[in-house]
This record gives C-alpha cells, sequence and structure tokens, in this order.
C-alpha cells in the first residue's frame, strides 16, 4: 500500500527532468517542504504533503521544485493541519473507522473556538475535503444551541443592527430565540 | 496557484465557507442567526441560500396521525422518529377544521373549513414557524374545488391552485406566493364539466388527492356527463391545464378505488381493488413522444387501504382498511410489512425542513395583514363566480 506513496506523480511532460537517474523513488521517506506566509518551514513526508491536494498539484505542474510557498497559510493552523493528515494517512493504511471518527471527534473536541475557524480556509485552500467536512460540522455543533451573542463573538463579527432592527427581528420570530445554552 | 478568496469579514471566512457551516444548522437556527448581522440576515433571507439549504436537506416523512397531532420521521431504513419534530400547528379556532392538502418543500398546504363558513388556505412552514393565511375567493354552495399545491423553480413560486367542481365551463382560481395574489385562469370548455372521483371511503377526500411532478399537478377527475375518467393536469409554469387519457383497462376500473401519487418519479395510479384482493399501481411512462401507463406492481394484498407516500428505498407507504395502521409495501419483494410503532395515520408525505417562505414578506412588518387583505380584496374580483 505504502509503496505506491513512494514515486513521485511524473507527468507525459517531463522532459526538463535532470540527467541524472531520478534516486528518490528508492527513498522510502521523501520530505517536501511547505513554507507558510509568516516564513514558517514545514518538512512533511511526501505521503502526508499529497493529503493536500493544492500541494499534489503544484508537484505534478513543476516536479522539480522543492520548497511549496504557501502564501495564504500562517503556521499555526497549517500546523494543525499537518497533524491531521498524518493520522490520515494511518487510516488510510489501516482503514479502522470507528478509531478514525474517535480520533476525528478528539481532534476538534480540543481545539479552540478560533483555531477551528482559522483552520477552515486552510483546510479549503489546500482542499483537504475530508477536514473541511469535520471543521464545519464542529463549528455548526458549537453554535448550533448557542445564544446570538455568542455567535458574534465566536466569529468576531460586529452588531450593526439599530436596537430597533435587531428588536423587530427578534419579535418576528421570538419562538426561534427560545430553549438556547446560556452562553 | 489558485489563491483563496480573502474577504475579510466574519472572522475572515469568505463567504462561500461561511455557507458550507451554515449548511449544518437547522432551519430554528438560522432564523434567530438573522440577528447576528446585517450580512448574515442578508446572506440566510437570500433565494439563493434558501436554495442551498433546501438541495441538502435530508428527506423526511410527515405523519397526520389519529389524534390530530403531527410527527416527523427521518426517511430511512428504521423510520427513526427526526429530533425537531415538535411543533405546534398555527393558532387554531375552536371552530376550525384544518386538513392537509399536501406539501412542498417544507411548506404544508391547510385547508381551514367551518371557519366561519368559508375556507381558507393556510401555508405552513414548521421549520421556521411562519405561516400565511390565504381567504379562498368565495364560492357558493354546490360548488367544491379540487386542491393542488406546489413549486415553479423557475419562478421562485409557491402557488396554490383550486379548481371549482362540478360548474360548467371549469372555475380555476390560483395564488402565488411571489405575487401574494389570486388569478383566474381560463379553462378550456373543451375540458367539460369535471368533479372530483368518489371520495374513497377512509374519509380523506379525493379533493386532496393529487400527484405533484416537475412543475405540474395532477388530479384524477371524472367527466360529469360522459362518466369517462383522465388525469388532469396543470402546469405551474404556464398556468396552463392538460388532460392525459387513461388506457382502457383503467378507464374500465371506475368502481374501484383510485388515487394518484409520484412513484418511480412517475405520476402513478393507485389501483384498489377489494373484491378480487389485488393492489396495482401503473406508472405514466414516457416513450418518445407517446406517454402511456405502464403496470409497476400487481400484489395480492387484502385489506389496504390507502397508498400514501413512496419512501427513498422504493417502498411505499400504505394505510390498512379500515384501521387506517401503517404499512411499508416493498414492490420488489411484494412483501409488506406492519410498522406498528407509527401508529394510525390518515396523511403522510414527504418533507425537509426548509427556510421556505423565509424570503416571503420580509420588506414590511406587517407583511402578514397585507397578504390577507390582498387576497380579500381579490375576492371581489371574482363575483363572476359566484
Amino acid at each position: 500500500m505504502s509503496s505506491s506513496t513512494d514515486s513521485p506523480t511524473l507527468t507525459t511532460e517531463t522532459t526538463q527532468l535532470s540527467p541524472q537517474p531520478d534516486t528518490e523513488t528508492a527513498k522510502p521517506t521523501k520530505k517536501i517542504t511547505l513554507k507558510s506566509s509568516d516564513n514558517q518551514i514545514f518538512e512533511v513526508e511526501e505521503s502526508v504533503a499529497m493529503e493536500f491536494a493544492t500541494v499534489k498539484s503544484f508537484f505534478e505542474d513543476s516536479p522539480s521544485t522543492d520548497t511549496v510557498p504557501l502564501p495564504n497559510v500562517t503556521a499555526k493552523p497549517l500546523s494543525q493541519v499537518i497533524e491531521f493528515c498524518k493520522e490520515q494517512i494511518k487510516f488510510k493504511a489501516n482503514p479502522d473507522e470507528a478509531q478514525k471518527k474517535k480520533y476525528n471527534a478528539e481532534f476538534v473536541t480540543e481545539k479552540s473556538d478560533k483555531d477551528l475557524v482559522d483552520m477552515i480556509p486552510v483546510a479549503n485552500y489546500l482542499e483537504i475535503k475530508d477536514l473541511l467536512d469535520v471543521l464545519n460540522q464542529a463549528v455548526a455543533d458549537r453554535i448550533e444551541n448557542k445564544s446570538v451573542e455568542y455567535v458574534r463573538s465566536f466569529f468576531g463579527i460586529d452588531n450593526d443592527f439599530t436596537a430597533e432592527e435587531e428588536a423587530a427581528l427578534r419579535r418576528e420570530h421570538a419562538w426561534a430565540y427560545e430553549g438556547v445554552d446560556e452562553d | 496557484m489558485k489563491m483563496a478568496e480573502t474577504v475579510d469579514r466574519d472572522g475572515g471566512l469568505p463567504e462561500d465557507l461561511l455557507i458550507t457551516i451554515l449548511m449544518a444548522l437547522p432551519a430554528k437556527c438560522l432564523v434567530r442567526f438573522r440577528s447576528v448581522s446585517k450580512y448574515w440576515n442578508s446572506l440566510i433571507t437570500s433565494t439563493e441560500f434558501i436554495n442551498i439549504h433546501l438541495a441538502q436537506a435530508k428527506p423526511l416523512l410527515l405523519f397526520h396521525h389519529h389524534n390530530q397531532s403531527y410527527s416527523l420521521r427521518l426517511d430511512n431504513e428504521s423510520l427513526d422518529m427526526w429530533s425537531n419534530s415538535e411543533f405546534e400547528l398555527p393558532s387554531k379556532r375552536e371552530d376550525d377544521d384544518f386538513q392537509i392538502i399536501g406539501s412542498c418543500n417544507g411548506v404544508i398546504c391547510i385547508l381551514n373549513t367551518l371557519q366561519d363558513h368559508g375556507q381558507s388556505i393556510i401555508l405552513w412552514n414548521p421549520s421556521i414557524g411562519k405561516s400565511l393565511n390565504l381567504a379562498l375567493p368565495r364560492l357558493s354552495d354546490p360548488f367544491r374545488g379540487i386542491f393542488g399545491f406546489g413549486f415553479n423553480r423557475q419562478s421562485n413560486d409557491y402557488k396554490f391552485v383550486r379548481v371549482v367542481t362540478p360548474q360548467y365551463p371549469v372555475g380555476c382560481h390560483v395564488y402565488s406566493v411571489k405575487k401574494r395574489s389570486w388569478k383566474a385562469i381560463d379553462v378550456s370548455p373543451a375540458l367539460g364539466c369535471i368533479k372530483p372521483i368518489p371520495s374513497v371511503l377512509w374519509g380523506r377526500s379525493s379533493s386532496y388527492n393529487y400527484a405533484f411532478l416537475n412543475g405540474v399537478l395532477h388530479w384524477i377527475v371524472d367527466r360529469e356527463e360522459f362518466g369517462s375518467r383522465f388525469v388532469l393536469s396543470f402546469d405551474l409554469r404556464n398556468d396552463s391545464f392538460g388532460k392525459v387519457m387513461l388506457s382502457p383497462y383503467l378507464a374500465s376500473k371506475l368502481d374501484e378505488w383510485m388515487s394518484i401519487l409520484v412513484y418511480d418519479n412517475s405520476v402513478s395510479l393507485f389501483l384498489n381493488d377489494l373484491d378480487t384482493r389485488y393492489i396495482e399501481i401503473w406508472a405514466l411512462k414516457k416513450y418518445g413522444a407517446m406517454k402511456l401507463w405502464a403496470r409497476k406492481i400487481r400484489i395480492n394484498a387484502v385489506g389496504i387501504g390507502l397508498a400514501m407516500v413512496c419512501r427513498q428505498n422504493g417502498e411505499i407507504l400504505m394505510t390498512r382498511y379500515p384501521s387506517d395502521e401503517v404499512v411499508s409495501c416493498d414492490p420488489q419483494s411484494k412483501e409488506i410489512r406492519d410498522l406498528k410503532k407509527l401508529g394510525l395515520s390518515d396523511y403522510a408525505g414527504s418533507f425537509v425542513e426548509s427556510l421556505a417562505l423565509l424570503d416571503e414578506l420580509k420588506e414590511t412588518e406587517n407583511g402578514k395583514v397585507e397578504i390577507t387583505q390582498s387576497a380579500t380584496s381579490a375576492v371581489s374580483s371574482f363575483k363572476c363566480f359566484h
């Protein structure tokens, strides 16, 4: 299973490759360097980096690169996303849905609200569908039974309604404000 | 390399990412979060958002029970109770009598009779707690109506249709939620004088029995003067009537219980012969330019009443006659299973939790009043029908 991920993805247009034979296919753990927007360097195994569809297509377009710049991604969410993907690789090798579910649940439970929200654009940018689904659901679960005030502070949103406008909206749907958790 | 959109608004989340989070929230929650900010309000109440939300909604089944209560269940194998299923009817007065006509996109269409001896229609979205009351243009007594309710995707409009029978030429009133007004539709005299087929014995009038598919309503009607039967259709996209003839076989079954439903993504007739003890379903299939009735099911069965709704797994929910216990019929294995836990039901239909109607009347606080007024004022223009 893992041997298939060892060879870099080559396209038919790879005539520009360096003349010496490609020795990297023999190495079991090729590393790929990712550079965050705040200039932090992450060395990750190729199999992990290939979980990021964006990085994968970057390599398909320019196979000779060794460092992938990620101009939209800062170090903290990136490190958390890498942590998630490392585990997902293990589940790919040894599928165990129950364990995977458990891990995914724990992964989001221990993150702060800000961590979760910060990871969403990163997961989206790197096109990690599974993680994006997990994050969206986690955020939805955290705000589902919460008050409007809670949601504003969760996302850092300023209330731009006038008091009258807000009161009118609350009157219109008074029942929707019932049964909300304490903040 | 494709760059992510960086709209720095609401936690720095671009709109498409915020939408995916909001999609995972129940309708009640979204209604509440309208007051988070003006941006959230306009996003949640936008037609686009409402439609995306609808497209990903879980398929549910709505039941009306003998004890006048409603329940919602997931349309899965085990028909699990839907967690948000406790909902109350729109305010009901002592002498009101509610009858479900049908539901579409999570909006339930209810006919209220007895209220001041007239009739009104309530369009009710229980998921967002919003209802619209429409006063029906009044009719003098011997006239009855056949009713239908559906959604025209092209104009994003909910429409309620009443065909007045028996009356010649046939009268028809269509209410457009978007336009907030009634419209009289001219019906070709060629349709003749039609009436609903004899009401089925179990109390559910054939006046409310319709099949809505791809923007078109369908009823089974009898033509008064010849005793012949056909399917009357009404296309919500262009407000036009059509006629589908029955096969000679189906047309000969005038004495049997017949109802119309959507099965196998087709308008279908359910035939129930108590004497010879079988049930049949005939689907209207297209063969090139031709439309033909094809028999999909014939099952020997005793004591079946009504075919109510087709489930996602292809099974059909039916009632036992006369008890109204719910059973599930598997057309493949021809097996009919009891579903005791569903209790006694006289109505079951497809349902989704949706934000439908949330974008209606948002510009005026007293929109509800306005709609009643426009409906009432329209009544005067229908004097010709009295």
